[in-house]
């Protein structure tokens, strides 16, 4: 049954307490006869509680990837956002998207897989291995998805800056 | 019974049975499939990429091009993406006309797609007549938005055309058609024995792994998961209409299994639940203006001095399309993240294969509407030990040389 | 003299008007299956002028390809095509036109199940040696297909070989011409009729199944294996098989008329035509027998492509060694009981 979203806000503080960073509602109504409103949820937190706050979200409810992870760079960190959803598939508008943002450091950009709790999300996190250089621990899979196998290891298209390769005899032009 | 021979085999990325290209590696004991395996990648045209460049009107008429069949779904999905992120309300005349064309959009891909998958189990006849019909719906879409595919009718805030009421009557034309031939071709769809033989307990997605797996659409709702973001978490017109429910294959009287055949009926019922969708827009369509803003560069100045997040959630007719757009003061979004419906079920593949015929891989593979479809224009050539990526400009001028080449 | 030329000559002008028949057939086939589908179709010559194309055209030849088998199973398949529809229609048009010669003695159910065989055996060898995987499991399918589709036509072989030794005592029961000089329908009772129906019933799988059209096209199948069996061949190779598919389905088409229509214009009407001291009635006949043929095409081939999805592999044996095998059967059951009783 769907729960309340003040609710889930209310049991993710409870449960990871200091590890949450920051959490917020954004409300949106929609519809023109029947106005119903829509409710979804950003959470950030630190990348030590990541899998076990995936996983605690499972036991609320339905969870469901909607979206591959999108990402944000700041200057020396970047910021992973997993959107999640909870209760899909329960209808009479109890979907609520749990936007999970995750900060990782430039210099160690590594998160654990989340495939032992959903493994729908194996192709998202192999796009995110290739694309943005992230480094998925544990993966069962860590083949590339999109990009072909010639493509330089260190050439990250989805990066904003991409680097050049270090090998002298690759050589890139844009 | 101890050694079994296996022998590999590889479809695509061209092969008869698909329309877009993409690799399935096999590996094959006779006529069964023992393991699979997927190789995407073949059109990665880096839409994420190019999409960084362009202004946010712009970016609306290359989403159209991700996909031809999910031409509105794309937009729509964006455009709702950034609305929430810029907190714009959009007309309720054009939450209805978005509704309308994304439903037309529905019938014509449904229609389209049990062609297809007639086609692909060798059934030309069952092909032409839906494609037959289908040529109804693409007539009222070319008369409503001036195209058949690739609308170009939807804008952040709205929509770009009304649908005038002296155009109700070529809508209405279009209802009334579908109406009458809906009962035929459900019955020559559904009750053909061969198509039967051919769909039944094929392709088999369980209730668990379509859960596990995160299947959307129809894919999801024919293995019993009631899952439809019209539903779950709807927009436009969608929570107007109080008789919406998933379709599910209990609507035909089966339990759901999860097989090819439920995914048939689930589409084919979905035809008729577009129908009535449209004919309710049609009743309850409000007056009013259908655009906050018709100047595009108005628009863009509005929402660059917006930051903000949004996400974008529409039922496509192959699933869920997902968009994820952050608004950074740019002229267009900082990153804009695209998932496509076929991005979630294609790893439903590989559970679908277990156990399957070599004759039913095109059936399977057809039956969650691949729409294979995302990447760049870039080529990766190996010559000499020194690998270089070519850009569309360098992949020119080879090609003006070798014409030159052959000319002489 | 005249007779032993017109014995020489027929099976030279059955092997060129074979081959135009067929081309044509499969021409009229596909703008009757066209105009079904609500189509508009390729035009009726469609089939001549791809074979012209296909012989201009290059010949591709796979590099891991087994190349005498492959360069000699398409000429080989046309080539005993050809000789199944002179052994099929020869005797036949020597029947009616009421020469007599050793050719009535020769039409010979046995030799045609063997000789049906040798255009499938000469593709699967042709798929087999082409060294592709999408022509290895075509040839596959059609070895399977071959094998299950021999039983029915077997037990259709020996209902008729029965049928024929209880109406005619002396001829030879096997031969074509013992069948077409006694037809079926003729001598038998209500029950026998039913019988009848019932062989006829499973020709309706026979003949797509032994000419491989859908719904038993499985060793072809375009969207699985993409042309299967003819995955690797080209050029003036698959003007080959062409023909040889063209000839075949209209030997097999011949054969279910001479089986089960093989009234010629005397019997039908009882009269003879005749002008200017000439017997036109052969003509007649030529005439009726192609109409006949059309109609045949038509209901067993054109009608039941269009209708049917294809089957998948193991439905096709299945659909074929039990279903097909059973109705035969009871079709051979009723025959001899209708034989039995009426002799009684």
């Amino acid at each position: 049954m769907a729960l309340h979203h003040d609710e889930i806000v209310n049991r993710l503080k409870n449960e990871f307490g200091d590890e949450i960073l920051g959490i917020n509602v954004i409300e949106r109504t929609e519809g023109v006869l029947r106005k119903r409103d829509q409710r979804s949820i950003a959470v950030s937190l630190t990348r030590k509680v990541f899998h076990r706050a995936v996983s605690y979200l499972k036991t609320m409810g339905t969870l469901h990837i909607a979206c591959p992870m999108a990402s944000r760079e700041f200057d020396d960190y970047l910021e992973l956002i997993y959107p999640f959803t909870l209760f899909s598939g329960e209808g009479n508008f109890s979907e609520i998207p749990v936007i999970v943002k995750v900060l990782l450091p430039e210099d160690d950009l590594s998160i654990r897989t989340v495939t032992d709790i959903i493994p729908g999300i194996l192709f998202m996190e192999r796009e995110t291995m290739e694309m943005l250089g992230v480094v998925i621990e544990d993966i069962p899979d860590p083949r590339r998805l999109f990009t072909p196998g010639n493509l330089p290891d260190d050439f990250k298209p989805l990066r904003e800056n991409p680097k050049e390769p270090e090998d002298d005899s690759q050589e890139i032009k844009y | 019974m101890s050694t079994r021979q296996t022998y590999p085999l590889h479809i695509g990325p061209t092969h008869p049975a698909f329309k877009e290209p993409v690799q399935f590696n096999f590996e094959i004991e006779g006529e069964r499939v023992i393991t699979c395996d997927i190789e995407f990648g073949y059109t990665h045209r880096a839409v994420e990429h190019i999409a960084r460049e362009r202004n946010f009107i712009q970016i609306l008429y290359l989403l159209e091009r991700i996909c031809g069949i999910c031409s509105v779904s794309h937009p729509m999905a964006y455009c709702l993406a950034v609305e929430q992120a810029a907190e714009i309300e959009v007309p309720p005349r054009a939450k209805y006309i978005r509704t309308i064309i994304g439903e037309l959009e529905r019938l014509h891909s449904h229609l389209l797609w049990t062609g297809v998958a007639a086609h692909e189990i060798g059934f030309d006849t069952l092909f032409l007549y839906t494609w037959n019909i289908r040529e109804k719906v693409l007539d009222c879409l070319e008369t409503i938005t001036g195209n058949r595919i690739n609308y170009g009718i939807l804008t952040i805030g709205g929509v770009r055309r009304d649908i005038t009421p002296d155009l109700y009557p070529v809508l209405q034309e279009t209802l009334d058609y579908y109406y009458d031939v809906f009962e035929r071709a459900r019955e020559i769809i559904l009750d053909n024995m061969s198509i039967q033989l051919r769909c039944k307990n094929v392709g088999i997605l369980s209730h668990e792994n379509a859960l596990a797996y995160c299947a959307v659409g129809p894919t999801a709702r024919a293995s019993g998961v009631p899952r439809d973001v019209r539903v779950d978490y709807p927009v436009n017109a969608y929570p107007d209409i109080e008789w919406l429910k998933p379709v599910s294959p209990l609507d035909a009287g089966r339990e759901p299994r999860g097989d090819v055949y439920d995914r048939m009926i689930v589409r084919v019922h979905e035809i008729h639940q577009s129908i009535d969708i449209i004919n309710f827009c049609m009743e309850n369509m409000p007056e009013g203006a259908v655009d906050v803003e018709p100047k595009a560069t108005k628009m863009i100045s509005t929402l660059k001095k917006v930051q903000g997040e949004g996400i974008g959630r529409y039922e496509a007719p192959r699933g869920e399309v997902s968009h994820y757009d952050i608004l950074d003061n740019r002229e267009g979004p900082l990153l804009m993240k695209v998932k496509a419906p076929t991005y979630s079920n294609g790893i439903t593949w590989m559970k679908m294969f277990d156990n399957v015929e070599i004759a039913d891989i095109p059936i399977v593979i057809a039956s969650i509407d691949p729409c294979v479809a995302c990447a760049d224009r870039m080529s990766f050539v190996d010559s000499g030990g020194r690998r270089s990526i070519m850009t569309s400009a360098d992949l020119h001028r080879l090609s003006v040389e070798k014409q030159r080449r052959i000319g002489k | 003299m005249i007779t032993l030329i017109l014995t020489l000559l027929m099976p030279a002008f059955v092997l060129v008007a074979g081959i135009v028949l067929g081309l044509l057939m499969k021409g009229v086939d596909r703008k009757f299956a066209a105009y079904f589908q609500s189509r508009i179709g390729p035009p009726v010559l469609q089939p001549f002028y791809d074979m012209g194309k296909l012989m201009m055209k290059q010949s591709i030849i796979p590099e891991n390809a087994v190349t005498w088998i492959f360069k000699g199973a398409p000429v080989t398949a046309l080539s005993s095509s050809v000789l199944l529809l002179i052994y099929i229609v020869v005797p036949y048009f020597l029947y009616l036109s009421g020469v007599n010669h050793f050719f009535l003695q020769a039409g010979d159910l046995i030799v045609i199940l063997y000789v049906l065989a040798i255009p499938t055996v000469a593709l699967v060898s042709g798929g087999f040696s082409s060294g592709s995987p999408y022509a290895a499991i075509g040839a596959q399918r059609e070895v399977v297909l071959l094998m299950c589709v021999e039983l029915p036509l077997a037990v259709t072989t020996i209902t008729f070989a029965t049928k024929m030794s209880a109406v005619c005592e002396s001829c030879p029961s096997f031969s074509l011409t013992t069948i077409a000089s006694h037809p079926v329908w003729n001598t038998m009772g209500p029950m026998g009729i039913l019988g009848g129906m019932m062989l006829l019933l499973s020709f309706v799988f026979i003949v797509p199944a032994e000419s491989a059209k859908i719904p038993f096209d499985q060793g072809e199948a375009e969207t699985e294996i993409a042309e299967g069996l003819l995955a690797e061949y080209s050029g003036k190779y698959l003007a080959f098989i062409q023909m040889a598919d063209g000839v075949k389905s209209l030997a097999l088409v011949s054969l279910t008329v001479i089986l089960f229509f093989p009234h010629g214009f005397t019997d039908l009407t009882g009269l003879r035509i005749t002008g200017g001291g000439y017997d036109f009635t052969l003509a007649a006949d030529v005439v009726l027998f192609f109409v006949k043929i059309f109609a045949v095409y038509f209901l067993l081939i054109t009608t039941v492509r269009v209708i049917m999805a294809r089957f998948k592999i193991s439905q096709a044996a299945k659909i074929l060694l039990l279903t097909i095998t059973v109705v035969s059967l009871s079709g051979y059951m009723l025959i001899y009981l209708d034989t039995f009783i009426s002799a009684l």
